[in-house]
């Protein structure tokens, strides 16, 4: 089947009326004849409108050559009939070939591992290529990259089961959409824990390796939390750390470099907000209600931290005093937070398999196409030339 | 060379026939009506006064004691006068064939004639009949005469329309009654049936050849043309193969009423088409009756 990636190229064949034209303008140039026995003829007030064409062989060549130069901006690219052919049913890495096997019931399909060239997966019978497979199985590969190259190599009508593990790691921003029925199979699998290498933010300023400035804003209430962040200050100074303390009161408007901003009062303003999106970290000292129920409910954990744009906000879950927060008084606190804060964010790389199966989207009616226009192209060629040829060949002579 | 060698072969048979042979003109070959000195003899008259002595027979006398004056018949000779209708509508020629108008044609057919004639001894002379001008070359006899005219032939041009009555008027002076006048046209111009009528009536004997083109008699032409009428550049649009049909009807119509013309002025007319061999309509013309 013959479809056409760029359709409004076919537009182009409107060009046919000209070569028509043409060869019909030259019917309205009438051959002029001396007749002395005109007298006996009548002309007729609607000589019969014959169309009538001149070179007719030149003219269905121009066509020709036409409409096929028409075909060839519409970019025609062959489809692959879509015969009837098994259910695929690919296995991605992490989950065990056995396993997949005893979890689904597809006695008549073929069988791959969702790997680079989507090899066969064993039956069982083999041991060799059994551990080959186990080998393949723990080798992570771009899970949504495949299977949308299989979405777009598959015959159409093929049915697709994607077995997959229950925790699926190196998600693209995108939801998968596949073209193919599709059945996604999560099975118990090791959990994929990949780490996104993205969204990554220190503050900025850290890796200039020059000194590092921090602002702490604080409010009336917020005043009862300095000591902390003060002996916070002395313990990173201890360590060798050059930091450029900048403390006022919450109403001073804090100076533009995004930076690490302490913020002890109450709501974030939307200003700190932005600075945060805009690659800053702010830490907040005084949860929210919301925050302090989640991270109670959650863990113990000491803060949470959330990426907000390009930059973070980590919120304490209690405020900043040693009667509230009893962790502060830990001696590794001031090393633990200060990696907490120099160190990029682990922002969750992995999801459940069930939240992210493949979306359906209108299915193509066909397979994989191959592109016509080279030879096309050259047909093409070859067909001016003749055009050419029969152009220019001295013109029969006229009937009289 | 204006005659074709196999076609000049073809020409000896071919003998014009008088019907009023000229009388007074000289000796010829042509059964004449007068009589007088002469080779055959043809009767005995009484003598009047006024014969000449030497013209009665005296041994007659001697046996019965009368005067007869004995008179032969006198041969004739013949004056053939060729008028070529020199129009621009005799220029038409067929597509197949370029280069033979009927002009091409008419000029054949003439030299034909006047070889015929000089083969036979008679005079003949040719005129050009066209309103751009009125060219003649009188009558004479002879290989040599023969050769001015074809000279001449080959000069002429079709040219103009048919002549008018006034431009016509000195020509009577030159056809003289009793010539016998033979006239090459393509017969479209109705004032030709009517010139030839008034010389038929007029004592000469009168012969038309009717030029026809092939393409006249087949009307050969497919989709659309342009006919243009050599003499008065009047245009006709139309498309070859719907006119056809009615064309042809009124063509042949017109060729008949021509042939009824002339038949009834008592000229004997012909109809040559231009693919035929030009001693056929010559030999159809110069039939003994």
């Amino acid at each position: 089947m013959i479809e056409f990636l760029a359709p409004l190229g076919l537009a182009a064949a409107a060009a046919l009326v000209v070569p028509i034209a043409m060869h019909l303008v030259r019917r309205s140039d009438r051959r002029e004849l001396q007749f002395a026995a005109m007298r006996y003829l009548r002309a007729r007030p609607h000589p019969r409108a014959r169309l009538r064409l001149v070179r007719p062989l030149l003219l269905a060549l121009r066509i020709v050559l036409l409409g096929g130069l028409a075909v060839f901006l519409a970019l025609p690219v062959w489809l692959r009939s879509a015969a009837a052919a098994p259910p695929w049913v690919v296995v991605a890495p992490g989950v065990d070939a056995l396993t997949a096997r005893a979890a689904v019931h597809a006695p008549l399909a073929a069988w791959h591992r969702l790997a680079i060239g989507f090899p066969a997966l064993p039956d069982g019978s083999d041991a060799a290529a059994l551990s080959a497979d186990a080998q393949l199985a723990a080798v992570p590969v771009p899970i949504h990259s495949l299977l949308r190259q299989l979405d777009r190599d598959l015959v159409p009508t093929v049915a697709l089961t994607i077995v997959v593990p229950e925790t699926l790691g190196d998600l693209d921003a995108e939801r998968l959409q596949l073209a193919h029925a599709t059945t996604w199979v999560p099975l118990p699998g090791p959990v994929a824990d990949a780490e996104n290498p993205r969204h990554a933010s220190t503050g900025g300023s850290l890796a200039t390796g020059g000194s590092l400035a921090i602002a702490v804003r604080y409010d009336v209430a917020g005043a009862s939390e300095l000591p902390v962040v003060r002996a916070l200050g002395a313990a990173w100074a201890a360590d060798g750390r050059t930091i450029a303390w900048d403390i006022a009161a919450s109403e001073v408007p804090v100076p533009p470099p995004p930076a690490w901003v302490f913020w002890l009062g109450g709501t974030v303003p939307d200003a700190l907000r932005a600075r945060a999106r805009a690659g800053g970290i702010v830490v907040v000292a005084r949860p929210a209600a919301a925050t302090a129920g989640r991270a109670a409910a959650a863990d113990r954990a000491i803060w949470q931290a959330q990426a907000l744009g390009r930059g973070r906000l980590l919120e304490f879950t209690a405020p900043l005093r040693a009667d509230a927060l009893p962790a502060v008084l830990a001696p590794d606190f001031p090393q633990r937070l200060w990696a907490a804060l120099a160190t990029p964010t682990r922002i969750p790389a992995s999801a459940p398999a069930r939240s992210v199966a493949p979306l359906a989207t209108a299915a193509a009616s066909w397979g994989p196409a191959e592109p016509l226009w080279s030879p096309l192209a050259v047909a093409l060629a070859l067909l001016f030339l003749l055009e050419r040829l029969v152009a220019t060949r001295a013109p029969r002579r006229p009937a009289a | 060379m204006l005659i074709p060698a196999e076609l000049r072969t073809r020409l000896r048979g071919l003998r014009f026939a008088a019907r009023h042979p000229a009388s007074g003109m000289g000796l010829g070959q042509h059964l004449g009506r007068s009589r007088g000195a002469g080779l055959e003899f043809e009767q005995y008259r009484a003598y009047e006064p006024g014969d000449e002595p030497r013209r009665v027979d005296w041994k007659l006398y001697a046996r019965s004691d009368r005067f007869f004056v004995r008179e032969a018949a006198r041969d004739s000779p013949l004056s053939v006068w060729v008028l070529l209708d020199a129009s621009a509508s005799m220029s038409q020629a067929d597509a197949a064939r370029p280069a033979y108008s009927k002009f091409a044609a008419a000029k054949l057919l003439a030299a034909c004639l006047t070889e015929v004639a000089t083969l036979q001894g008679d005079g003949c002379g040719i005129a050009s009949l066209s309103s751009a001008g009125i060219d003649v070359l009188g009558i004479g006899s002879g290989a040599r005469h023969r050769d001015r005219l074809w000279l001449a032939l080959e000069a002429m041009r079709a040219r103009g329309a048919w002549p008018g009555e006034a431009q016509l008027a000195p020509l009577w002076e030159r056809l003289l009654p009793e010539t016998l006048i033979m006239i090459i046209s393509d017969g479209l111009d109705p004032a030709l049936p009517i010139f030839a009528a008034r010389l038929a009536a007029a004592r000469r004997q009168v012969f038309s050849i009717g030029l026809i083109g092939c393409e006249e008699r087949d009307f050969p032409f497919e989709g659309g043309y342009v006919f243009v009428d050599p003499e008065t550049g009047a245009e006709c649009r139309t498309d070859g193969a719907a006119a056809r049909a009615e064309f042809l009807l009124r063509f042949t119509a017109a060729r008949a009423e021509l042939a009824r013309q002339c038949a009834r002025s008592g000229i004997k007319h012909v109809e040559h088409c231009l693919d035929e061999a030009p001693d056929v309509a010559l030999r159809q013309l110069l039939a003994r009756a």
